[in-house]
């Protein structure tokens, strides 16, 4: 799938988080979700066509079943999604591998550093090309309608789930957990942007980690529109067309 | 290259796409917002390259006026130019520096630039009406200010094509080194789209048919709306569901029950048509717990009365009035506007009632051979009014935020 390519080498752009941005986060019963699919940094950046080809699995979960996302050719917002039934709805991507070639090691080893790989990233050090295939993984929780619910797991490899729902949990922290083909991703790093709910500004990362159980746990001043953002980054197998493997999971959601 | 003169009122159309300007703005008000931290960000490191996702290209064909089309096809030019295709990648290094330089540029300089590439470019468009090539003439390249450098810049080509006046279908494929593209239609004098096709690269669109679809019918629109009505009802309906189920526990009389079912009826195609000319309008959050209260009214009563009070009826039309306002929301979703508003409205209420006369015969299929003994009340109505008070009782806590 040839959607995205990067015309640029690193620096501080270098890592491009992707997510799903609902123009608004909590609509009224029966209302349609509108959102943006963005790729950019310091949660600004340009807005993408839903081109169903780019991914494996596109949903739209509500309380009363889901349906698969559909190419509709409209570019802004990317997506306008009927509610499947009132209380919390998830939009649910699972992109297909795209590749990048990285012909900066310094700058790919302070990438890799970020994302807490920096001792093999650094054992790796070569000269020439670095080849990377990443994944992205991005969900969005949205209310519509009075109206509770639940997130689940959807089967991406790596994904948060929110223990809490944003939208209803009582004042106070609230959980969500990093999963890694299933099985909880300990002490990860996360970068968390938070800004003002109808806002578009840039809004600096906060570096949090996940706990001992994936656990990533947010304050109770952490509120507005916010994103979570993690790279799980592997070694690619011996034999494969790329050197290292990165998914990059996402969500976003308001409280 | 002839550059034809353009009529005033195919220019005034193409800059009044609302879309384009509604995502303009956006970006406007995003690029305005970082411009600060682009300065920050600066100040500390010397300036890098930006990497940016290139778009497909996307061309939209407004086949409205009769004499011509207009192609208006969005793009990141500079990509284009020094040759960034989808499938290559920044080991093509040597291209690198040379985007750059084209983004800084300003929008006349960039226009230079593409006038050079713009013949090899137009080469690689293989557009046609009726599978007969189309003699395709630029009219203008819009290139938006140089704004934030970390953003890409997506620019317009507009193109023009004449247009034969029984012309049926058209067709659309880019050469493959620019990648893939999305070819869209609008709908003759709308700007919806009447087609998109995603078109991977080297693949080709069409033939896509022009011919509009015919307008809908007032028989259309009310057998549509009417469809509607009753699946707003059966199945997603659950708060009138209960609501009527409620109202049936109470009646052994068949007539009773019909009477007070249409009234509430009547009651909700008042508030449903003062909501959708906007009269009306009442946040969802009072709407929605009163609509879940009244429906725990209705049960609580039949569990401590066993007939119908003189003002049950009221009591009905006015929780009609309510649920009505709770349609509200719908109208967004279905659309309820323009030029069948009537058929729309009625059909819309007559399916909601067919819909409540469905829930009622359910019931009377489920429980009707025990309405005339003697146990039916206490074993039948008021167990499950008293799990009805439960459920919309619950729901009132939920929908007012207590749970």
């Amino acid at each position: 799938m040839a959607l995205a390519i990067w015309c640029g080498i690193a620096g501080p752009a270098l890592a491009h988080e992707f997510w799903i941005e609902p123009l608004v986060y909590e609509l009224v019963a029966d209302a349609p979700v509108e959102a943006e699919l963005r790729v950019g940094t310091h949660f600004v950046g340009p807005n993408y066509m839903f081109i169903p080809q780019g991914y494996v699995s596109a949903k739209f979960v509500g309380p009363q079943g889901s349906r698969d996302l559909e190419f509709t050719g409209e570019d802004s917002p990317a997506l306008t999604l009927s509610p499947l039934g009132r209380g919390l709805h998830a939009i649910v991507l699972d992109s297909a591998a795209q590749s990048l070639i990285h012909d900066d090691f310094a700058a790919f080893a302070k990438f890799a550093k970020e994302v807490g790989r920096s001792d093999e990233a650094a054992a790796a050090e070569r000269t020439g090309a670095i080849r990377e295939s990443y994944f992205r993984h991005a969900k969005s929780l949205i209310r519509v309608g009075a109206g509770s619910g639940q997130d689940e797991a959807h089967g991406l490899t790596y994904e948060w789930i929110g223990l809490d729902n944003p939208y209803d949990a009582p004042a106070g922290p609230i959980r969500f957990q990093l999963r890694f083909n299933g099985a909880p991703a300990a002490d990860q790093p996360v970068q968390v942007f938070a800004r003002d709910q109808g806002s578009d500004s840039a809004a600096e990362p906060v570096a949090l980690r996940t706990d001992i159980d994936g656990v990533l746990t947010l304050p109770e001043t952490t509120r507005g529109e916010i994103m979570l953002n993690s790279v799980k980054l592997l070694p690619a197998p011996v034999g494969s067309a790329a050197d290292w493997i990165s998914h990059w999971a996402s969500i976003t959601f308001a409280r | 290259m002839n550059f034809r003169r353009l009529p005033m009122s195919l220019l005034f159309r193409l800059a009044s796409r609302p879309k384009a300007h509604r995502s303009q703005r956006r970006s406007a008000v995003s690029s305005l917002s970082i411009a600060l931290l682009t300065l920050l960000i600066s100040l500390n490191a010397p300036l890098s390259a930006a990497a940016h996702e290139v778009r497909p290209m996307i061309a939209t064909l407004d086949a409205e006026t009769d004499w011509s089309s207009s192609l208006v096809i969005s793009l990141n030019l500079e990509a284009v130019i020094v040759g960034i295709e989808p499938g290559h990648d920044t080991r093509d290094s040597e291209n690198q520096p040379q985007y750059d330089r084209l983004r800084a540029l300003s929008p006349e300089a960039l226009r230079t630039e593409w006038e050079a590439f713009a013949p090899a470019f137009l080469e690689g468009i293989e557009f046609a009406f009726d599978d007969q090539p189309a003699d395709l003439t630029l009219r203008d390249v819009v290139i938006p200010s140089v704004g934030d450098t970390t953003l890409p810049r997506t620019s317009e080509l507009v193109l023009s094509a004449d247009y034969p006046a029984d012309v049926q279908t058209s067709s659309w494929r880019l050469d493959p080194r620019f990648g893939d593209s999305v070819f869209r239609v609008l709908q003759p004098g709308s700007e919806e789209l009447a087609s998109a096709t995603y078109v991977p690269a080297g693949h080709s669109a069409g033939p896509i048919s022009l011919q509009p679809a015919e307008p809908q019918s007032a028989a259309e629109v009310f057998g549509n709306y009417t469809w509607s009505g009753f699946t707003h009802i059966l199945p997603k309906g659950l708060d009138h569901i209960l609501f009527v189920v409620g109202l049936f526990l109470l009646s052994t009389r068949l007539s009773a029950l019909l009477w007070q079912v249409s009234a509430f009826t009547v009651a909700h195609t008042v508030t449903l048509a003062l909501g959708a000319l906007d009269l009306v309008s009442i946040r969802p959050e009072i709407v929605e717990p009163l609509i879940a209260l009244s429906i725990v009214w209705i049960a609580v009563e039949n569990v401590f009365t066993n007939r119908l009070s003189a003002w049950r009826p009221l009591i009905v039309f006015a929780f009609g009035l309510l649920h009505g306002l709770g349609f509200a929301g719908v109208l967004g979703e279905v659309g309820l506007s323009g030029t069948h508003f009537v058929a729309g409205l009625v059909g819309f209420n007559i399916g909601v009632e067919l819909g409540q006369l469905a829930v009622i015969a359910l019931c009377y299929a489920a429980v009707g051979w025990a309405m005339s003994g003697a146990h039916y009340r206490t074993r039948i109505s008021i167990p499950a009014s008293i799990v009805i008070a439960v459920i919309a009782g619950s729901w009132t806590l939920e929908r007012t935020g207590l749970i």
